[in-house]
């Protein structure tokens, strides 16, 4: 059976991470009880995922990797659009529903904006990251799967080889970021994707931090911060 | 009066100037520099920029407040989700109704509904059977 639009989580190494995405996606049934969500998680943590939150779990081949999602995102399991949640996330309001109409037909990645004042460093000499990627809905076209091939892969190097840029020009602790590789491939390699953001974007992913008066509607999913202590104590009684 | 005085070097210095003390040299130059309506423009800019920065410290505080209580909040449904009878539960309204909790209060009602149904459902008939 094919499903044409969907949520996707992806979790690994922290069984933290899975039970908040275990919380998330019930959040999203709460609100939209006919959402079809599919989860990408490592095996290890396999036995930490509630099935009754989703429609789809994925294990085989899923690599423990500080960025799982990366390696999600274009094997979606959905033929026309993803909306990609993370696991902190929380849907508290109903219009989720209308996610699918929002992205315009001439947009293949529809995402939300980063507040400088609630962030890390962001800029740089000749760029600067404005694209929030904890949560965008994107399109199930070659371009755009092609893209998020590249972002998994680019990533991957961009953490494994020396830095190439000039420590001035981009510091090297961007290299952490995989909004800066999203950043790369729309600036320096140009990919053809056509990024929009969401109108009143905060309600659709409200960052703790942010000032109340930053969503013009009720806020519908809410980005809450994965507790780092309850995260490692979860951590360190994984089961074998 | 408050005034600052700004020096070529750029060092900024804020004083309070008796507006009453006619000898005051301080006074008698800022009163040689400015007009009566030069001094109410700033006068009207200065009120208007303290209101500005109160109100963008006031907003920072409300955001940081209510992030604390968010984050509270939903490290303690997770918590709640711990509990095996919890993240086990058939009851699916109830726990729908936890993970939409808007409070500690409820959070506690709710999970504590869960643990309660859990532990009925666990009773054998002989259990409800009192010796005599």
């Amino acid at each position: 059976m094919t499903v044409r639009n969907g949520f996707l989580l992806a979790v690994s190494i922290d069984p933290g991470y899975v039970e908040g995405a275990n919380f998330a996606a019930g959040s999203i049934k709460d609100c939209y009880p006919d959402a079809h969500i599919t989860l990408f998680v490592e095996p290890k943590l396999r036995h930490y995922v509630d099935e009754s939150c989703f429609d789809t779990i994925i294990s085989e081949d899923v690599p423990s990797h500080i960025r799982t999602k990366l390696y999600a995102l274009s094997r979606t399991p959905y033929t026309e659009m993803t909306c990609y949640v993370d696991a902190d996330m929380e849907c508290v309001h109903e219009d989720v529903t209308k996610i699918w109409d929002e992205v315009p037909q001439d947009c293949d990645i529809l995402i939300t904006k980063i507040r400088p004042y609630n962030g890390k460093e962001h800029k740089f000499k000749i760029g600067e990251m404005i694209h929030h990627g904890g949560f965008f809905v994107y399109r199930t076209n070659p371009q755009t799967i092609n893209f998020m091939e590249r972002w998994w892969t680019d990533y991957a190097k961009q953490r494994a080889e020396p830095w190439p840029y000039e420590e001035d020009v981009i510091p090297k602790s961007f290299a952490q970021w995989d909004q800066f590789t999203f950043w790369k491939l729309l600036n320096v390699d140009q990919l053809p994707v056509n990024v929009k953001f969401f109108n009143d974007d905060a309600r659709w992913n409200f960052v703790n931090g942010y000032y109340l008066t930053e969503n013009k509607d009720p806020i519908i999913f809410y980005h809450h911060t994965m507790p780092h202590r309850r995260a490692k104590e979860l951590a360190e009684t994984v089961r074998p | 009066m408050s005034v600052e005085f700004h020096y070529d070097d750029g060092r900024v210095m804020s004083a309070v100037v008796n507006g009453d003390d006619v000898n005051n040299v301080d006074l008698k130059q800022v009163l040689a520099e400015f007009t009566p309506e030069q001094l109410e423009d700033n006068t009207r800019k200065a009120i208007a920029k303290q209101n500005r920065d109160r109100e963008a410290i006031e907003k920072k505080e409300a955001a940081e407040k209510d992030r604390q209580r968010q984050e509270a909040l939903f490290a303690l449904k997770l918590k709640a989700f711990e509990v095996e009878a919890v993240k086990n539960t058939p009851e699916k309204k109830l726990k729908s109704a936890l993970r939409r909790a808007k409070s500690d209060i409820e959070v506690f009602a709710f999970a504590s509904a869960i643990i309660i149904k859990d532990f009925e459902s666990k009773q054998t008939p002989s259990d409800d059977v009192t010796e005599e």
